[in-house]
């Protein structure tokens, strides 16, 4: 303070000291009334940009949560439909076991060909089971039916051309497939052109991988796809990103794939949830048993009423109650991991939680105590305001 | 000495007195003048004393009236006052940016971008669903409109500053006139006596508020003349002329430079950040914002390119290959949060978006898409998308934060200064009526000895009687 002390200098003070204390005062309500610690960003640098990082998390964890939910109930749906399957099974042997013995006659063995018959039509539509209609058991391709109730010999579907395609032309395919499961195989156009100029790459697992890139010129002729098939294409001009391709189907029931569904359930980590129809039941199960060529066979059996063969398909069918049960443990892994997972979901979201209340949510006893403090500040101010000119020689002057 | 050269004693007296008392009349009536510097009646005593002659010729004038003004405080005062002024507009800028970032409350980027990833997520668990196809196209829309509003309100500010300095330019200009003609004025009167205090006064307010606007240095010169100079070297006001600013408009962006008229040369450079409104002005237009742009920028152009990458990998709903996911609009923009938009193609028929790696129809694409929320794809492979733009709410925190307190702080320490000026030029109402008690007295005092001197004189008329 210097010597003089001049008339503008007292109310400078005195005003520029109220605007400070009235500054506080309201910042203090503002945080009591937001219960909010940060109000705006610059309140806490370093607290604002980790709530943006904790608020992510805490968002990842709820879509994980509810990726997990979702994988959940189509493991739990599929573990019913299995154990069902099974006790179709279960069923099927015991009539196999009494048919066999040497008590049964042929009429009653006709009778329980219908019996097995009927079982028959339930596995198909177990295995055929939907959620949300998406088919449970057809690998990656949910919305295909998975089994079809005739046994089918290898086959492919016509080659299929998206509608999104700028080549027009026609599209055959050539040869038997002989692969030992379902496939579908990819053609991707790199370049475009006529066929003499454009170039293309080959998948055979639907588009997952890809084969190099071709030559120009190799669309000229039948292309060959491997497992026997080829492709041609009739002349016309591509574009690059035309696809073309063709599903190949193994000698059996199944229409669906190999290929697993998986979810997210964390950083990097993912969890399968889905059984395929071809594990549970195919020959291409743990225990190479198509379950729909045993029940077909066991009715053949009965309707020609042959003991030894009945006979023989007890073994089988217990082949595939296992084979059955085996992915039905397998749901049951699947499920606990789940569970494990969203309780370690929880914890993380619990605690995140936490940590977000203790950056960003204002402490309100802490709070009160400061307003009571601002406001004696801001009184004692305006009393010194009120009084700042009481004493002046002006008062003794006559 | 004459007993009537006393009654001139007397005389001298009472109108010295009286003077005085006009100024400290003066005094008191501008106490709440903005820039008044308080005046003061000099005394001086007159005429000469001779013992042997038995002569005491003496008496009283006003000498001067001189201006009580602490040179070094007003040269301390303008050189802060510079620093006050681009203080305060900088926090005013900076914190109209903070609105625009500001994640407290939710709903803002970060939210849209966490509701993005999921909606990924979601079409992975269920790649044929319409509703999560719909859901995700919609969302994917609100991301980019998030990014281009976030890029238009930088932008707009951007504009806002160079509105801002064209105001400011035009100010500088006025009171760069205003300065030369007072130069001219006070150059005209002879200041020795003080017929110059009020036009000095009004030039230095005029000095402190151009201070606040631009960076500047000043000196006095011949004939009392107050001469400004710019960082650059080159005169702003010498002597009675002053030279304008003028703007035009940049070559390589959409705002404008400051260009020293006389040269056409651009001084942008020579005005420094930390010092007057203009500089400071400059400095967020040019560096403070583009910076954040540029993260905006980076943030959206590489979500852009590796989503679009893994999208044309993947299949749709009809088993084409994925176009682009995002597109800019026009094609080829580098602004890419102001320019994003989802692709039209996808707005038309969410069945385009690729949420399969193969034509069974899976949603592992989708999965693949969604994990690009924790890959470290900024900053040359040291962050998250995520992680990057919460250092960048945090460094725009930062930067508003420190800008807060700095401008607090030039500020006080401005307010400090002018109450050391205060303590020197300004008037206290107490020290004005002792003055008034003290003239009143001394004028009394020489009314008295008019009343002796005329006593005096009788006497002597009726010796003579």
């Amino acid at each position: 303070m210097s010597i003089r002390v001049t008339d503008n200098m007292r109310y400078q003070t005195v005003v520029g000291n109220m605007f400070t204390i009235q500054r506080q005062y309201s910042e203090v309500m503002e945080k009591l009334a937001s219960q909010k610690q940060i109000n705006r960003i610059s309140d806490d640098a370093l607290g604002s940009s980790q709530l943006v990082n904790f608020k992510k998390t805490r968002a990842d964890i709820a879509a994980y949560l509810k990726n997990a939910g979702d994988a959940e109930s189509w493991l739990a749906m599929s573990e019913s439909t299995l154990s069902d399957a099974q006790d179709l099974l279960v069923n099927a042997g015991e009539l196999a076991v009494s048919q066999s013995s040497a008590t049964a006659t042929a009429a009653s063995r006709k009778i329980v060909a219908q019996n097995v018959q009927a079982l028959y039509d339930q596995m198909m539509s177990l295995a055929n089971s939907e959620l949300g209609g998406r088919y449970l058991f057809a690998g990656s391709r949910t919305d295909v039916q998975p089994f079809s109730s005739g046994f089918q010999e290898a086959k492919t579907d016509e080659p299929a051309a998206p509608t999104g395609n700028s080549y027009t032309g026609a599209v055959t395919k050539d040869g038997a497939y002989t692969g030992s499961d379902n496939k579908s195989f990819v053609v991707k156009i790199v370049d475009g052109g006529a066929e003499g100029t454009a170039t293309y790459r080959l998948s055979a697992d639907g588009g997952k991988t890809w084969g190099a890139q071709s030559n120009p010129g190799d669309l000229t002729g039948a292309i060959g796809l491997g497992d026997g098939l080829t492709i041609t294409f009739a002349a016309g001009t591509f574009a690059a990103g035309d696809v073309f391709y063709l599903n190949a189907y193994a000698p059996g029931h199944y229409q669906g794939n190999g290929e697993n569904l998986s979810i997210s359930v964390g950083k990097n980590t993912s969890a399968v949830y889905n059984v395929t129809g071809e594990e549970a039941f195919t020959a291409r199960g743990k225990n190479g048993v198509d379950v729909f060529q045993v029940l077909a066979d066991l009715k053949a059996a009965l309707e020609n009423d042959k003991p030894a063969d009945i006979a023989a398909q007890i073994d089988k069918l217990t082949g595939a109650r296992e084979q059955i049960s085996q992915t039905v443990a397998k749901t049951g892994a699947a499920a606990k991991r789940l569970e494990m997972t969203k309780n370690t979901l929880e914890e993380m979201n619990q605690s995140i939680t936490t940590m977000v209340s203790d950056i960003e949510d204002a402490d309100i006893a802490d709070l009160a105590t400061q307003v009571a403090a601002k406001q004696v500040a801001l009184q004692a101010c305006y009393e010194v305001a009120a009084r700042i000119q009481n004493n002046t020689i002006l008062n003794f002057l006559e | 000495m004459s007993i009537s050269s006393l009654l001139n004693v007397s005389k001298d007296a009472m109108l010295s007195y009286r003077l005085a008392m006009d100024v400290t009349g003066g005094n008191i009536s501008n106490v709440n003048t903005p820039g008044y510097t308080r005046q003061q009646a000099v005394f001086a005593a007159t005429g000469k004393v001779n013992a042997k002659a038995a002569s005491a010729q003496l008496s009283v004038k006003v000498e001067n009236i001189d201006r009580m003004f602490d040179g070094y405080t007003e040269m301390q005062i303008a050189e802060q006052a510079q620093k006050a002024g681009a203080g305060e507009a900088k926090n005013d800028m900076l914190a109209r940016v903070e609105i625009v970032l500001d994640e407290t409350n939710g709903g803002k980027l970060n939210d849209v971008m966490s509701r993005f990833w999921s909606a990924w997520g979601d079409l992975a668990v269920n790649p044929a669903g319409g509703v999560e196809r719909d859901a995700l196209a919609s969302v994917g829309q609100e991301m980019a409109a998030m990014f281009n509003s976030y890029g238009d309100q930088l932008y707009d500010l951007q504009m806002n500053a160079n509105d801002t300095i064209r105001n400011t330019v035009a100010d500088i200009n006025v009171y760069a006139g205003e300065i030369a003609s007072l130069n001219k004025e006070i150059g005209r009167i002879s200041s020795t006596s003080g017929e110059a205090n009020q036009l000095l006064d009004k030039r230095n307010e005029a000095l402190k508020e151009l201070c606040g606007l631009i960076n500047c240095q000043y000196i006095e010169g011949a004939n009392n003349s107050l001469n400004i100079f710019l960082t650059s070297g080159k005169p702003l006001v010498e002597g009675d002329a002053s030279y304008g600013l003028v703007l035009k408009k940049s070559p390589v962006s959409d705002f404008h430079d400051v260009v020293y008229q006389e040269t056409g040369e651009v001084i942008n450079p020579f005005l420094t950040p930390g010092k007057g409104k203009l500089g400071a002005l400059l400095d967020v237009r040019g560096r403070v914002i583009p910076e954040y742009m540029a993260s905006l920028d980076e943030m959206a152009g590489t979500v852009m390119n590796k989503l679009n990458e893994l999208h044309r990998q993947g299949f749709d709903a009809k088993r084409n290959l994925g176009g682009d996911f995002f597109v800019v609009v026009p094609e080829g923009s580098k602004n890419y949060a102001r320019d994003i938009e989802l692709n039209s193609a996808i707005l038309a028929d969410s069945g385009r978006i690729a949420a399969a790696a193969t034509v069974a129809g899976d949603g592992e694409q989708a999965t693949a898409i969604a994990a690009l929320k924790d890959e470290l794809l900024m900053n040359g492979g040291q962050a998250t998308v995520s992680t990057f733009y919460a250092s960048l709410i945090g460094q725009v925190a930062r930067d508003v934060a420190e800008a807060g307190r700095n401008s607090e702080y030039q500020a006080n320490l401005l307010t400090q200064l002018n109450n050391q000026r205060e303590g020197v030029s300004g008037v206290s109402i107490d020290e004005e009526m002792m003055n008034l008690i003290k003239y009143q007295l001394g004028y009394n005092a020489a009314g008295k000895l008019c009343q002796v001197v005329d006593e005096m004189m009788e006497t002597l008329m009726n010796m003579a009687r």
